[in-house]
Formats: structure tokens, sequence, C-alpha cells
């Protein structure tokens, strides 16, 4: 493998890690939220709890996608 | 558009679900940290169990990339309530969404002043002094007591 070759697997190897990390590394909300809730059948009211929670204020439901 | 808003009596409540190919897992924390405002909630909803409360019945009424706005006063009870406005993709609707809180908000700052108005009309039934005052500092006075 001729050195041109082998830098370009590097490079290539070190930028899939990257974004590897940067996409999918830990899941630590912004300072001053609660943390992250893992919705299960068992615990799904906690969104409703949330909702009813904050009954005096406008309230916006978002659903996203993580990527 | 939440900074528009700042001081503003607003929860946000993100649901991410996993919907694309990509979606492995839970969201990193680059993916949190674009809902920083403190005023919102984060879900990971491995199982898109609010997605199938909204009406997901198969792959092409997966509910995502939505937003909803309820007005104060709202309940969640047996079923997620009627949203006083819903749209998506969430980047195509940014300026609705923007209207539709504005409208939301005033909405409570109408209720909340009409009752404010009326405790204050029965403190100047009560208090007849009062009746001639114009003097917001001592309408706040009369509610403290």
């Amino acid at each position: 493998m001729s050195r041109k070759r082998y830098l370009f697997f590097v490079v290539v190897a070190f930028i899939v890690v990257g974004a590897m990390i940067f996409f999918y590394a830990g899941s630590r909300v912004p300072s001053g939220q609660p943390a992250l809730a893992r919705l299960t059948p068992d615990n799904l009211s906690q969104v409703q709890a949330s909702f009813n929670a904050a009954k005096n204020d406008v309230r916006i439901l978002v659903l996203l996608s993580p990527t | 558009m939440l900074q528009d808003f700042a001081g503003k009596p607003i929860r946000v409540l993100v649901v991410w679900e996993p919907v694309l190919p990509t979606d492995w897992g839970a969201p990193s924390t680059s993916s949190l940290k674009r809902i920083a405002d403190a005023r919102a909630v984060q879900f990971w909803d491995k199982g898109r169990l609010i997605s199938h409360l909204l009406g997901e019945h198969d792959r092409r009424s997966i509910v995502w990339d939505h937003v909803a706005v309820f007005p104060a006063g709202t309940l969640w009870n047996e079923h997620p309530p009627l949203p006083l406005w819903e749209d998506g993709p969430v980047i195509r609707v940014t300026g609705p969404l923007h209207s539709a809180v504005a409208r939301a908000l005033g909405q409570l700052s109408t209720r909340e002043s009409s009752r404010l108005l009326g405790i204050f009309d029965r403190q100047e039934i009560a208090n007849s002094g009062l009746l001639e005052s114009r003097n917001l500092g001592v309408r706040h006075e009369v509610l403290r007591e």
C-alpha cells in the first residue's frame, strides 16, 4: 500500500470516528433542563405529566428525529 | 425562536424518536443542544409511543418533524388534546409557529387580564374609595391583601 493511500485511509477513519462521536456519543441535555427521559410504555405518562404540570403555560410539543 | 419569547410562560416538550436509518440510538449531546432553552424538557421515545398516540399506524403516518402549540389551560386527559396550531416540517414553519405562539400568549394575557379585572371589580365594590383610583400600584396593593 502506497504512503498516499495509507494516509487517505487514516484521514477517512478519523472523519468517520469523529462523526460517530459527534452524532452518537452521550446524551447530556443543556444546563437548566431535566435529564433526558427515556420513554417506555411504563413511563409514557411522564410526557402527559410534564404537559399537565405546565397547564398555566403555552405548551409547544415537538417531535424530531435525532439525525 | 424561543429567544423571541424570553421570560414568557412557555414549556417546550421535545420528543426525539427514531425515524431515519441513521437514528441508531438516543439523541447525542450535540442534538440535544439544538434546544438549549431552560424551559424545554426532552424525551427519547425509542418506540415512537407518542407518534402512535398521535395517530401513527404505518410507516407513512409517522408523526415526526412536527410541532404543535397548545394554549394555557389545555389538559392532556385520556388522549392528547387538540392543538391550537400544528404543522411541519419544523424548519419550514418557523414563521407560522412564531405567530401561533404569539397568539396563544395573547390569549393567555387576555384571560389573565379578565381574571384580574374580575378581582378588581369585586375589590372596587367592596372598597368604594378605590373607584376613583386609576393607580395600578394601588390596585396591586389591593391584590396582595
